[in-house]
């Protein structure tokens, strides 16, 4: 048998930064090519120029002229194919050299396979040649150009050998004449891009086969894919690499697919390209996010090509076209490799690889396997993980929090923290909606936390109470491993920044924060470390980027809507730095750097302020707010407790354990310079946070005020106290040999014993007497499950509490549950009718309570244990209730009158309880219906398509006219809340993208990078 | 330049702490309400008479049986009720009842506030009892008592017996435990605002033998006092009393006794170290024979005990009893005496008490009340109220009461106390286990 006849066709476009060294691999091939014939697209650069220099003849067509049209051109140029013959056509870019055995192992490899038409090379990197790029390429069901292979894939042989492919690239590859000019060539509507893959797949289909050759080596440096040089195809519109690469892969896929598939193709086409575009936009790139859909638009506008290409294919396919299913990866694969990717992304950001290769390899010729095998290895013994202090650290924490936890471990409920409500979908409930039932009804906007936790909770499968609970059971460590990311930034010593870590996972301000369900303190403690460090370059705002603003803009609504009084601070900080700076200024308001200044800090506070809408509003008439906690209100400790850097209240450690916050604070301000830059905010933080707990403040869902907690104070100022510790003490140990015993000895000595003997009492408090905290689990529900049936029917809970050692009473109206997460920052205070009716039940002077409870629809009283007998004689003795039981969990009363949530009272005066089926009712006669609901605007009921007359009654009770007999729709016309819903989200989502790092298009990220 | 520093912080530090302290004040934001309960007087049944002793014609009233918890000035001192039972705002005076039956006898009894448990030990169900329980609902809706009677024989079944708003309802004693001789009565108050009384009225065909109000205890203690039982001689022979005892719990108690009087202290015979059985009535007749005109008796037990005295008297040549019961100590209150002229007797190791009396013409005076064992205070006719103040510990008192009618007791016990009770304030809080 005669030796094939090889034609390689170089098709060259402004290539001259790479065609050097591809004429020189040409040249250099151990089996010469019969024939080198280029063909330039217009070449603006010196490539004609040096291909003639090379004695290469090259044909010159038009420069928008696409890949598949110059390869057209080259072979029309070549002698007529002679009949029989074995000949080849060996397709070469510009920028792709092809190792000297390439043609050699290409033609070793297609010899005994008769059935192969195309085969092509292994290709690497041209920048990092052990970067391998591709070994047979295929096209995912969404587009995609599919290797098979990892990102940056580094080949060590792994995938070597001769391999059936779907198709190969056009760089190097090796097709046989007759063929190519039998299928038509390369489609001419694919200019560039993805013809390649439509070349292979109808070389299947036509019962041909395709081989990637792993000997046959090329390094391609894929310039038009990464825009080192511009694209002027014909098709290329606006010159976007992007939008032609997505048009040609749509392109081949619903010109090859069969029929059947097609809708389906289509659907994750367009899906594919409209997530693609979201996330373009996310990183700023929205010429990418364009290309995404102007690439399916084009397509679709212009059905007559893609219904010929189909037509066309139609007859030039022999065998199934099942046949290329083999070689298109399954979506089990795509999602895999998706994941893959994800997961290999967030290791490099959570993990970067400390390696640097400060300059790529370039050569084969660098590598020196010898070396690597000569190298020492080097081994750490596993046991040394053991050893080291963040490890022995959360070992400690582990001990303890399985002491201190024994009562958390199930549904969490206490303190500052309602009962977790049974799915996450029940948060998301709540804060869309624009009326809550909770006590007598409310309509005030829910905080977008509650949105955040049910969202959170979506990572234990909607399982709200799974969630809090392991976030409980887990933020010790949470704030060990964020105060640590942050604190061994400022040592060496890794004890020392264990120490401190642990200090703070276990401060005064966090064990008070677990053990009292501070839901939101423990997000700032968490998420603080993360935050301050941008924070200590506060003065100079204007070396802040616009992004980092934003950022960070984001990152205090994050805190504010978990921490209220973060505004405050907010405030208070921006006004004083605004001050400072037009001080320094010389009071010139028109200071540039003045102006800079304010602008950013102003934006600062203003991203809070807007994305919390309409709540933060609500702050502006009602300031006392920004002191309120989320959840149920917990009282603080005072001033003297949060002078020692406890929040004090339910479940804070006694006053005999005092911290070391204090006294590292006070050393540190006398100590180094760089110890005095944390000192002083947190001295400040402190002594602010001890004079603001005085300060009272009503809680939510009542009227009492109660002392305010300033336990946000206190966790800046604990994690400044402790930053100021590690910037003292690093590398003390050495000052200290060096010197004579001083100030410093006894200083270190003192705060070396404060420590640990707030270790051993605080430790020794948490696993005793700490466990009793008042979150715990299994808290049994308020309300017996008798009550909870009538759903509809609101009961009146009153509960006995000892306060001071003395017994105090407190009510609220329940639907039927007891209060769950998120409720009590919507539950309204009290009505005061309500509660005059309740203090005669109590003083024996409510003859007319059971009338007004049944006014606003209260159906029950229900007395919990322990109960009091005077309360329970005078409710006897008063009328108007009915014992309808009394066991272990409490008593409870029937209210005599009539009542429920809709009251009918007809024109002869006759009053009725109408029954609702969920937003409907049906009325028997006309009268005046009232709904034992608050007064709210959005309150609307309709009958026969229009709306019922709607007024406010003497009780602030919406009362509707009903003028005739039939069914009604009652509901809360939720409008304005999705109006302000969707105002945060595009908020959000603004502020967010502004935030986020802006993507680079391919041709700004350099050589060096790609490689 | 350091000490600048110094000064500058411990001024500021110094400064916010002292302002924040200054500031800073223990938030109470509990409301409460203080006030005497209601006290609510014995009814008067058929053929009996029943005056209220009162110290103020202001006093607000009110009677049951009516639909209505309208109240109004009484406008005497000593206010007789013609039927039902009075409930009286008497704030912290607690108004006393004697109620006779004219010409057989005589019984006294404190007023009191609505209870939730209280124990009569006291009176027979046997073929010569006429008495009655009489429960009293001041209350506006239906009220619920659990009636458990213990007798000689155990405990019988308890009865849930209802009473309609603001009425009482009498139940025979013999209905209660049919034939027993010797009962002892708990009530419950299961719901509504609910008082008890019992009369120990007895006869033997036309012949009456006598009747007395027993006045109820509270819960078992281990420690009995019965400061004051009547003892008047028959020439020369002993009085006959009878000590009856109720174990309500589990397990038999031992007791052992002691008597405190004039006469001395000393230990009756046949009761020290006796095993009284749990859950049975169990009498034991004491013969005393003593100069003194009353006594105390002081028992200890290993076990919570219930006890009383009846003790035979005679009033004008007509035979009656009484009921002496156990009081606990003695409290600061005032009591109504208008028109009783009650002796005060008092009982404990060590006594001191401080009697402030107001007599009819609005004075007052103060008389200091020392000795140990037992002491006694005859109160005028003209006192109106007698007060009880600067009481040492251990101190306990009663009154004995003498009319032409028969002889009554009244422990000095107050009627109502005062009541703190919080006003309720709304908070979410409640909803959270």
């Amino acid at each position: 048998m005669s030796a094939p006849r090889i034609t390689a066709l170089l098709v060259v476009h402004d290539g001259a930064t790479w065609l050097p060294e591809v004429v020189a691999s040409l040249a250099s091939q151990s089996v010469r090519p019969n024939q080198v014939f280029a063909i330039d697209t217009g070449s603006l650069d010196s490539s004609v120029k040096l291909l003639k220099g090379a004695r290469i003849p090259v044909a010159s067509i038009d420069r928008e002229s696409g890949f598949g049209a110059a390869i057209a051109h080259g072979i029309s140029q070549l002698p007529a194919l002679i009949k029989d013959s074995d000949e080849w056509i060996w397709i070469l870019h510009d920028d792709c050299v092809l190792h000297p055995q390439a043609l050699e192992s290409l033609l070793a490899a297609i010899a005994d396979r008769p059935s192969v038409v195309m085969a092509g090379p292994k290709l690497l990197g041209w920048h990092d040649r052990t970067h391998l790029i591709e070994l047979g390429i295929s096209i995912a069901t969404n587009g995609a150009r599919w290797t098979g292979l990892e990102p940056s894939e580094y080949d060590q042989g792994q995938h070597d050998g001769v391999k059936e492919v779907l198709s190969v690239s056009t760089a190097g590859a090796l097709i046989r004449r007759d063929v190519f000019e039998e299928l038509g060539g390369f489609d001419q509507n694919l200019e560039l891009f993805r013809d390649d893959v439509d070349f292979g797949w109808r070389v299947r289909v036509a019962g041909h086969s395709v081989i990637a050759v792993s000997d046959a080596i090329g390094y391609h440096a894929q310039a038009s894919a990464t825009e080192r040089r511009s694209v002027d195809v014909h098709g290329a519109f606006l010159h976007r690499p992007l939008l032609l690469d997505r048009r040609n892969a749509a392109y081949v896929l619903l010109a090859n697919s069969s029929a059947w598939s097609l809708p389906g193709l289509v659907i994750q086409l367009f899906t594919g390209a409209l997530l693609r575009a979201i996330g373009y936009l996310f990183a700023k790139l929205p010429g990418y996010a364009s290309d995404e859909i102007l690439a399916i638009g084009s397509l679709i506008i212009h059905p007559a090509e893609l219904l010929s290409a189909r037509k066309a294919r139609k007859k030039l396919r022999l065998i199934s076209p099942g046949v290329v299913k083999a070689f298109i990866p399954s979506r089990t694969s795509q999602i895999r490799a998706s994941f893959s990717r994800f997961a290999a992304t967030l290791r490099t950001a959570i993990l970067p690889d400390s390696q640097s290769y400060d300059s790529p390899i370039v050569s084969d010729l660098e590598i020196n396997e010898d070396e690597d095998l000569l190298a020492p290895i080097s081994r750490t013994p596993w046991k040394s993980v053991f050893y080291r202090p963040l490890v022995i650290a959360a070992t400690v924490a582990a001990v303890v929090s399985l002491a201190w936890a024994r009562n958390r471990f199930g549904s969490l409920a206490g303190g500052a923290l309602a009962e977790s409500p049974a799915s996450f979908r029940d948060l998301i409930k709540l804060y869309i909606s624009s009326w809550h039932d909770v006590g007598m009804g409310s309509g005030q906007s829910t905080p977008v936390w509650v949105l955040v936790i049910g969202l959170a909770s979506l990572l234990t499968f909607g399982n709200v109470s799974l969630f809090i609970t392991l976030f409980f059971l887990a933020a010790p460590f949470i704030l060990l491993l964020s105060a640590h990311a942050y604190l061994r930034k400022f040592t060496d010593n890794s004890w020392l920044s264990a120490g401190a870590s642990f200090l703070y996972a276990f401060s005064p301000v966090a064990i008070s924060s677990i053990n009292s369900g501070r839901l939101g303190v423990l997000v700032l403690l968490a998420l603080l470390p993360f935050l301050i460090r941008q924070f200590h370059q506060w003065p100079e705002i204007d070396r802040w980027s616009w992004r980092s603003i934003f950022a960070h803009g984001l990152f205090l609504w994050f805190l504010f809507a978990f921490n209220p009084i973060v505004l405050l601070m907010l405030i208070g900080g921006i006004a004083l730095s605004i001050v400072a700076d037009f001080k320094k200024a010389q009071k010139n308001h028109t200071d540039p750097l003045f102006r800079v200044r304010l602008v950013r800090r102003i934006t600062l506070l203003g991203i809070p302020f807007l994305l919390a809408a309409p709540s933060s509003f609500g702050i502006l008439i009602h300031p006392s707010r920004v002191l309120r906690e989320i959840g149920l209100s917990v009282p603080g400790g005072g001033p003297n407790l949060a002078f020692l850097a406890n929040p004090g209240g339910p479940g804070a450690l006694p006053w005999w354990c005092i911290s070391p916050v204090v006294a590292i604070l006070l050393l540190a301000y006398f100590s180094t310079t760089a110890a005095r830059k944390f000192a002083q905010p947190g001295i400040v933080f402190l002594l602010c946070g001890t004079l603001l707990s005085v300060a009272v403040t009503p809680g939510n869902g009542t009227p009492l005020s109660t002392q305010i907690s300033v336990a946000a104070f206190i966790s800046i100022a604990t994690l400044f106290s402790l930053t100021s510790g590690v910037v003292m003490f690093d590398k003390i140990r050495s000052r200290l040999e060096q010197s004579h015993i001083d100030f410093r000895h006894v200083s270190v000595a003192v705060i070396l014993a404060v420590t640990l003997i707030y270790s051993a009492t605080s430790l020794s408090w948490l696993i005793s007497a700490g466990a009793n905290s008042p979150l715990q689990t299994g808290g049994k529900n308020v309300l017996p499950a008798y009550l909870s049936i009538e759903t509809s029917a609101k009961s009146l809970v009153l509960r006995p509490y000892i306060n001071n050692g003395e017994q105090t009473l407190s009510y609220y109206i329940s639907r039927g549950r007891d209060v769950t997460l998120g409720e009590p920052d919507v539950a309204p205070t009290d009505t005061a009718v309500i509660s005059q009716a309740v203090e005669g039940l109590i003083d024996n002077t409510g003859v007319s309570s059971s009338k007004v409870l049944a006014t606003y629809g209260i159906k029950y009283v229900f007395l919990k244990n322990p109960i009091i007998e005077e309360v329970v004689q005078t409710i006897d003795g008063l009328g108007g209730f009915t014992r309808t039981s009394a066991t272990k969990a409490g008593i409870v009363w029937k209210v005599s009158e009539l009542t429920g949530r809709l009251i009918l009272t007809d024109y002869a005066g006759t009053v009725s309880i109408i029954e609702n089926k969920g937003i409907t009712a049906i009325i028997p006669r006309p009268g005046t219906l009232t709904l034992t609901e608050t007064f709210s605007n959005g309150w609307k009921i309709y009958q026969e398509g229009f709306a019922a007359a709607r007024i406010e009654n003497s009780d602030g009770l919406p009362t509707f006219e009903i003028t005739s007999a039939g069914e009604v729709t009652i509901f809360h016309d939720g409008r304005q809340r999705r109006a302000w819903i969707s105002f945060f989200v595009i908020s959000l989502i603004t502020v967010t993208v502004l935030a986020l790092p802006a993507g680079r298009r391919k041709r700004e990220i350099s050589e060096r990078e790609l490689a | 330049m350091k000490s600048d520093r110094t000064f500058f912080i411990a001024l500021i530090t110094v400064s916010i702490l002292a302002v924040s302290n200054l500031l800073s004040f223990t938030v109470s934001t509990s409301r409460f309400n203080q006030s005497y309960p209601s006290v609510i007087c014995p009814p008067n049944t058929s053929g009996l008479t029943t005056a209220i002793s009162l110290t103020d014609p202001k006093t607000q009233i009110r009677k049951t049986g009516t639909s209505s918890l309208k109240t109004r000035e009484v406008g005497i001192r000593r206010y007789a009720i013609a039927s039902q039972s009075a409930v009286i705002d008497a704030g912290k005076v607690t108004p006393v009842v004697w109620q006779v039956r004219k010409g057989v006898w005589a019984g006294a009894a404190a007023c009191q506030a609505p209870i939730t448990s209280r124990w009569f030990v006291g009176a027979t169900a046997d073929i010569t009892s006429k008495g009655s329980l009489n429960l009293v609902n001041s209350g506006l809706g239906k009220a619920l008592v659990r009636v458990t009677v213990y007798s000689e024989n155990g405990a019988l079944t308890p009865r849930d017996i209802a009473v309609r708003a603001n009425s009482f309802a009498q139940i025979p004693l013999p209905n209660l435990a049919p034939g027993a001789k010797s009962i002892a009565i708990h009530i419950e108050a299961l719901s509504g605002r609910i008082n008890g009384f019992v009369v120990d009225e007895r006869g033997k065909g036309l012949r009456s033998l006598g009747g007395d109000i027993v006045n109820s205890t509270d819960d078992p203690v281990k420690k009995l006092q019965i400061p004051a039982i009547p003892q008047q001689r028959k020439k020369k022979t002993a009085t006959a009393h009878t000590l009856r005892l109720l174990v309500p719990g589990d397990i038999d108690a031992r007791i052992s006794a002691e008597i405190r009087s004039t006469d001395g202290t000393f230990a009756p015979v046949g009761i020290n170290g006796r095993v009284i059985a749990h859950n049975k009535v169990v009498e034991i007749p004491m013969k005393i024979l003593m100069a003194s005109g009353k006594f105390a008796l002081h028992i200890s037990s290993d076990q919570p005990i219930l006890g009383s005295v009846l003790s035979p008297t005679v009033s004008q040549g007509k035979s009656d009893f009484v009921w002496s019961t156990a009081v606990p100590d003695l409290q600061e209150f005032t009591m109504a005496t208008t028109g009783l002229a009650p002796t005060l007797v008092f009982t404990g190791k060590s006594i001191a008490v401080k009697l402030t009396i107001t007599s009819a013409n609005g004075k007052s005076k103060s008389i200091n009340v020392k000795g140990s064992d037992i002491a006694t205070y005859a109160l005028s006719d003209s006192a109106q109220s007698v007060s009880f103040s600067a009481i040492s510990p251990g101190t306990s008192g009663a009154a004995l009461i003498s009319s032409k009618s028969g002889y009554g007791y009244v422990p000095l016990t107050p009627g109502s106390v005062l009541t703190k009770s919080s006003i309720p304030d709304s908070n979410i809080r409640v909803l959270n286990p």
